[in-house]
């Protein structure tokens, strides 16, 4: 029974890491993505978090079955499962996209004068309501979303 | 750029991922999935709608200035600054190869900057080497005439539907001026690369804006499968 236990804690594991692997093994930058990919990756990244925290209990249930029955040579491994089950839990609520590309932690605004712009850098400029704003797209091609608010017009700029 | 907003629920979007070298976005408040490039939500509890487009002007920040010298510039995160793109960044990329292949007898080259208008349902697409020669363009989409014309920085792209009263203008560069003039056939009135005749008969009169958009050649098409293609005079796809 230990073994069938064992086992399962494998594959449970297994499953977890692939949920939470799925998206970024679909949506690598440098391959092409068809409909079907991404409708896998938005469901995987959608049910990973609650899938994963479904699998940890599982695990934790296996964890304890074979805790009682075995010695260390059985409960190490297994202990390391669930671990790495736990660990698959909280990496489904992080955004890894958001690791390489930071968002921006606040939008501070300054005159022309204080921009800090060359010549030549080209900016998305906007004008709601009479006021003008420019989004330098040196800044969007790293942060690649800014939600912004002009004249009470909540926007999103992307470059 | 759009109105962050669907059915009156303001929506506040993070990066999610990308699709075929165009990223994705994610709306925190129903967690769709939208394509950067159409504003459209393409999985999610949204998918299918389409964000409202805000008409942006991609500038120079030396003519962003001059014309509008009292707009407020998002500042830099110090923090990141070694991550941020220097002024030609998109000329770069030239080094990455496209994901998506071209089909055979492909125009031009998939990292081709082009400028993409599209009226009616009918799209075209500007090669960018092609408008820094021959601006002022004088062209016709859709039933409406066109300008598309460079700007005295030689970066700065705008489109203008050409028609005062009706009629359609022709225009021509004053050359050697900066900033940038143009004269039209009809009045010989002068005007300036905001669409504005600053002096003629036609003083005080405005073109209206077109939306445009800098694209690479193979994300344009790819969004855009029947675009028929600037060349110049010369036949295009599609004709």
């Amino acid at each position: 029974m230990n073994r069938l236990y064992a086992l399962l804690l494998v594959v449970i594991a297994a499953a977890a890491a692939l949920c939470v692997y799925l998206p970024l093994h679909l949506l690598r930058p440098m391959e092409p993505q068809t409909a079907g990919e991404v409708a896998a990756a938005y469901a995987a990244a959608r049910w990973s978090p609650l899938v994963t925290l479904v699998l940890l209990g599982a695990g934790a249930v296996l964890l304890a079955l074979i805790w009682k029955r075995s010695s260390w040579w059985l409960r190490a491994p297994a202990a390391l499962l669930v671990a790495v089950i736990a660990v698959t839990s909280y990496a489904a609520r992080l955004n890894p996209f958001l690791r390489f590309f930071a968002p921006l932690a606040e939008n501070r605004f300054v005159s022309v004068a204080e921009a800090g712009l060359e010549d030549e850098d080209m900016v998305l400029g906007v004008v709601v309501d009479g006021e003008a704003r420019a989004y330098p797209v040196g800044l969007l091609a790293y942060h690649h979303v800014v939600n912004d608010v002009i004249a009470g017009e909540p926007l999103v700029v992307t470059y | 750029m759009w109105k962050a907003a669907v059915d009156g629920q303001v929506l506040h979007f993070e990066l999610a991922g990308i699709n075929n070298q165009n990223f994705i976005m994610r709306d925190a408040e129903t967690g769709s999935w939208w394509q950067q490039v159409t504003g459209e939500a393409i999985q999610g509890p949204l998918k299918g709608r389409r964000l409202e487009l805000v008409p942006w002007d991609e500038v120079s920040f030396a003519l962003w200035r001059r014309e509008r010298p009292d707009s407020r510039v998002l500042r830099a995160d110090a923090r990141y600054a070694e991550h941020y793109a220097a002024a030609d960044w998109d000329q770069d990329m030239d080094r990455y190869p496209t994901v998506v292949p071209p089909p055979p007898g492909d125009p031009l080259p998939p990292r081709e900057l082009v400028v993409g208008v599209e009226i009616g349902g009918e799209a075209k697409a500007y090669p960018f080497a092609v408008l820094a020669e021959r601006s002022p363009v004088v062209d016709e989409i859709g039933g409406v005439p066109l300008l598309v014309v460079v700007g005295e920085d030689g970066k700065s792209v705008r489109c203008f539907d050409r028609r005062v009263d009706g009629e359609a203008l022709d225009f021509y560069r004053l050359p050697g001026l900066a900033p940038l003039r143009l004269v039209d056939a009809r009045t010989a009135s002068e005007w300036d690369f905001a669409g504005r005749a600053l002096a003629g008969p036609l003083a005080g009169r405005e073109l209206a804006r077109v939306r445009t958009l800098k694209d690479y050649w193979f994300d344009w098409r790819l969004y855009h499968p029947q675009t028929r293609l600037y060349a110049a005079g010369l036949s295009s796809p599609g004709d």
